[in-house]
């Protein structure tokens, strides 16, 4: 359960902000993570509302949003946003199918909706 | 009221990851972190390469499990030092907990190669940074080509990938072609090793590989 590591990150970082603002409760919890990022927004949520149960957290609902496809062009070298979901991707600059991409395995907290 | 933070979820785990590579920095310590599914021949490839280490490097390892020491009871026959962490129900080895099992082996040791390996998964490892120099992909060819696709977090970020069972290659429809060419695609660069553990065969290169890895350290 990767999830559960997850939520004690995010906990400690909540901890941290309400030590700098003023807050008595959370509402919600914006998460960024990138594409392939195997986290699910429902398993996230499932683990939080056990550990946060009592506390200031406990009504807050995680969401997930994902980052933006990077991908590398070995051709011409230049970086772009995959937009196209075909199963061959090209080059947005210069055509080229000799394209990689670039996996962000980060999990961020993006955002805090706070009273 | 909206708070913009925009910091890592995972930054404990990252902060443990750099003291580990201090550490090992310190000692001029490789450590390479084995990854692949139950089954696909991580312990079965770390004993044929500490057969063949033997008198050249130092080595350690670190055994990841959810139950058992069976793995550890089987590097213990190779005369090396090994710690086994359970982790009980986290389905990947975290930085916090792979600095406890340098330490521990590191007490009374050196070593020259830590060898790390992962819980059996293909999903979760690849996310926890632990502070290695090299994550190691294993795939066996009773797997499936299909995998790398499935799982490219793990296969994007490998710094080799080593495929196994090689023997059992031919009654499997496991095409090595398309998996190079599926591997390629999500890494241009990383080597790949064909070999069967338990026979031997391809573990030269594999070998070579690990000295490379070593050399760049020191």
């Amino acid at each position: 359960m990767h999830e559960v590591s997850i939520v004690e990150g995010l906990i400690s970082l909540v901890e941290k902000q309400k030590k700098l603002h003023q807050f008595s409760r959370v509402l919600e919890i914006k998460v960024a993570c990138g594409t392939y990022n195997c986290v699910s927004e429902e398993t996230l949520n499932f683990c939080f509302q056990t550990v946060s149960k009592g506390t200031y957290m406990e009504k807050a609902v995680i969401k997930i949003h994902r980052l933006p496809e990077n991908w590398s062009c070995l051709s011409c070298k230049s970086d772009f946003v995959r937009e196209d979901k075909s199963n061959d991707p090209v080059c947005i600059k210069c055509g080229s199918t000799q394209v990689v991409p670039r996996l962000n395995s980060e999990i961020y907290l993006d955002n805090l909706e706070v009273e | 009221m909206e708070i913009k933070v925009m910091n890592k979820v995972l930054e404990a785990n990252d902060a443990w990851a750099q003291e580990n590579r201090a550490l090992l920095k310190k000692g001029s310590v490789l450590m390479v972190n084995l990854i692949g599914s139950p089954g696909s021949g991580k312990t079965a490839l770390l004993e044929a390469t500490l057969d063949r280490l033997k008198g050249k490097f130092r080595p350690g390892v670190i055994e990841g499990d959810i139950a058992t020491t069976k793995d550890a009871e089987r590097i213990q026959k190779k005369n090396v030092p090994v710690c086994q962490i359970n982790t009980g129900t986290a389905c990947h080895l975290d930085a916090n907990l792979v600095n406890s099992a340098i330490q521990q082996i590191s007490a009374d040791t050196k070593f020259d190669i830590i060898f790390v390996e992962n819980i059996g998964n293909l999903v979760c490892p690849a996310e926890f940074d632990i502070g290695e120099r090299a994550k190691i992909a294993v795939l066996s060819v009773t797997e499936g080509d299909d995998k790398i696709e499935k799982y490219p977090l793990l296969f994007s970020e490998a710094k080799a990938l080593v495929i196994t069972k090689m023997t059992l290659h031919p009654y499997t429809n496991f095409n090595l072609d398309q998996a190079e060419k599926t591997f390629r695609k999500l890494n241009p660069t990383a080597p790949i090793y064909r070999v069967d553990s338990l026979k031997g065969d391809g573990i030269g290169p594999w070998m070579e590989f690990l000295s490379t890895l070593r050399e760049e350290i020191k």
